[in-house]
């Protein structure tokens, strides 16, 4: 069954134009221009009950957009689009009780108290009943094990900490639907993977659909089995996580720091982008070959101390969809 | 039914309190900014005194009284929070369509946070100012068995303060800068609310402009009321507050209503 159904969706804003300079400044004043910026385009998909959906794209796609538009926070200027069956933006206060949201960069905690205060506020925001939110929140804070640091100021709280305490935040009035808009911006490897493996918890023991938006690929490749890419507005590619990571995230970038000086390296399966004495940054298509062929060629050459493995930048996977032609070996989208 | 009004209204107190518990954390930066009550209220107790040495009075306050009176005017302006500048940064951002995706109202929402806020800092206040007037002028002759209708009055005010600022911030949605018009209405609030002298002691057209404004509700009417209890005073003070919180509390619903429909949150 979808819980969330979208058809023709399309957003245009009207933003006010300006010419450079004094005289512009004056002209805008006097007689304002404006220019219509379509940044959502007819868009249209499904997400079925307890999915895990990767909506992913570049800067300025569209993304955060059709998230407020299905969430009741922007009106659409054209299409339709139910969640849990209600129009977000016709019953959007009667959806908030259904439906959570975390936006990476915006907090919902206030600053200065322990978490556990957000949380009281929010279990009264949420209408939720004492007894059943003293349930909830023994489940929410073993589920996302934050007993050691409830209590502590979020101001004192690592960015990690933070992350886990804003998705349960989110979560305690059990949504059947979350949102999750950049969960994992800014976070170091070790807290992206906690907060990953948390989401797939959120999924299989709550049975929660998530509707997750992310710049990192490693967010889309470890959770969602289907991804969706927007860009411009537009969705170039619905289909499932594993079809895009055998034929787009196909690249990795691999950093590595040499334990000793090391001046002339040489990769033969592999792109090097940036070599000096101290460390090598090369492309490996893993199509091509593996990573580990590459990294013994190299541990041939010289010792390491320090190694990454980076995704490739979602710019790339785009333009490498732009560059093949359409429905080319393409499964149908995974529903 | 009266369960979910119940909720209804328990959340906003919960608001309210979550957002007096967090300006607790900032009493000591509170108890700082006292020293310029106390800094205030020194030089026009000098002056008063002066002034009013023998028997003179202002709108039918003597020394004592003046101070007094400009102890709960300067305790209720300082104490006022900046809610406005919050409102104001956040529909400018687009900041405001997360608080618009959580099931409550958001102006009710800022209400309850600015009442909050506003106890910690008008109780510190209060208590500083207080003690400072009692020491270098004297006592105040308190209408304890008419405290309650003060309190009212006092609470009442909070309430038009709050609209006239939140209705400036909600300028945000149609202005580039709304800053300008926050540093009219304060200079207005000098004046026409009646922060240093009375407004009965204003030449009368001053006087007129002054009750044709909502400013005096929210500072001289009470603090007036809390020096020299008057039954007259009293219900003209309830009667134009209750009149301006009706008019404002329109004024700001129909600003919101028009103002969200702009809502123009880029992103993503």
């Amino acid at each position: 069954m979808a819980v969330i159904e979208v058809d023709g969706l399309h957003k245009v804003f009207r933003t006010k134009t300006k010419e450079p300079g004094l005289r512009g400044s004056l002209q805008a004043l006097l007689r304002p221009t404006y220019a219509e910026v379509a940044a959502v385009k007819k868009i249209s998909f499904q997400v079925e009950t307890g999915e895990m959906l990767a909506f992913i794209g570049p800067n300025g796609a569209g993304k955060s957009t059709t998230i407020k538009m299905l969430t009741g926070i922007l009106n659409p200027t054209s299409g339709t689009a139910q969640v849990l069956g209600l129009v977000p933006w016709e019953a959007r206060r009667k959806l908030a009780f259904s439906i959570g949201s975390v936006f990476g960069q915006k907090s919902q905690l206030w600053y200065h108290l322990p978490a556990l205060d957000s949380f009281r506020l929010l279990g009264s925001i949420y209408e939720i009943e004492d007894k059943m939110f003293a349930r909830r929140l023994s489940q929410v804070v073993e589920l996302f094990e934050l007993e050691d640091f409830i209590k502590t100021p979020v101001r004192k709280l690592s960015l990690g900490q933070r992350m886990r305490c804003e998705i349960a935040a989110s979560i305690l009035h059990g949504p059947q639907v979350i949102f999750l808009d950049e969960p994992t911006i800014g976070l170091d490897v070790v807290a992206k993977l906690k907060i990953r493996e948390l989401i797939q918890r959120l999924n299989e023991e709550e049975k929660t659909t998530i509707f997750l938006t992310s710049h990192d690929a490693g967010d889309i490749e470890q959770l969602c089995k289907r991804t969706i890419v927007i860009n411009h507005g537009e969705i170039i590619l619905d289909t499932s996580t594993s079809y895009l990571r055998h034929n787009y995230l196909t690249t990795k970038i691999v950093n590595v720091k040499f334990a000793a000086p090391c001046p002339n390296l040489t990769l033969g399966n592999a792109e090097i982008l940036k070599h000096t004495e101290k460390g090598i940054k090369f492309r490996v298509n893993t199509k091509l070959t593996s990573i580990e062929a590459v990294l013994t060629e190299l541990f041939a050459q010289a010792d390491a101390a320090d190694i990454s493995v980076e995704e490739p930048p979602m710019e790339e996977v785009i333009r490498d969809i732009y560059a093949r032609p359409a429905g080319e070996g393409e499964p149908s989208a995974a529903g | 039914m009266q369960l979910a009004r119940v909720k209804g209204v328990q959340k906003y107190l919960r608001i309210a309190e979550i957002s007096l518990t967090n300006r607790v954390a900032y009493l000591a930066d509170h108890l700082a900014g006292s020293l310029f009550l106390i800094l205030i209220l020194f030089i026009f107790s000098q002056l008063w005194k002066t002034v009013l040495r023998q028997g003179g009075q202002v709108a039918g306050l003597d020394s004592t009284g003046m101070l007094w009176y400009m102890v709960f005017t300067e305790v209720i302006a300082i104490s006022t929070p900046g809610s406005h500048y919050l409102v104001s940064e956040e529909v400018k951002s687009g900041d405001i369509a997360y608080k618009l995706s959580r099931p409550y109202s958001y102006t009710l929402y800022y209400f309850a946070a600015h009442c909050g806020e506003f106890a910690v800092r008008f109780i510190t206040n209060l208590i500083v100012g207080a003690a400072f007037a009692y020491l270098t002028i004297g006592p105040l002759n308190v209408p304890w068995a008419k405290l309650g209708w003060v309190v009212l009055g006092f609470a009442l005010a909070t309430a038009v303060n709050f609209l006239m600022m939140f209705s400036l911030a909600l300028l945000a949605f149609w202005l580039e800068e709304s800053r300008p018009f926050f540093w009219i209405f304060q200079k207005m609030t000098f004046i026409f609310g009646g922060l240093f002298i009375p407004v009965e002691a204003y030449p009368q057209g001053l006087r007129f402009i002054s009750y044709l404004l909502p400013l005096r509700y929210g500072l001289s009417a009470p603090a007036r009321l809390m020096v020299q209890f008057e039954r007259s005073l009293l219900w003209q003070m309830l009667t134009g507050q209750l009149v301006w919180i009706t008019l404002l509390g329109i004024l700001v619903w129909a600003m919101f209503q028009k103002g969200v429909r702009r809502v123009h949150v880029h992103g993503g």
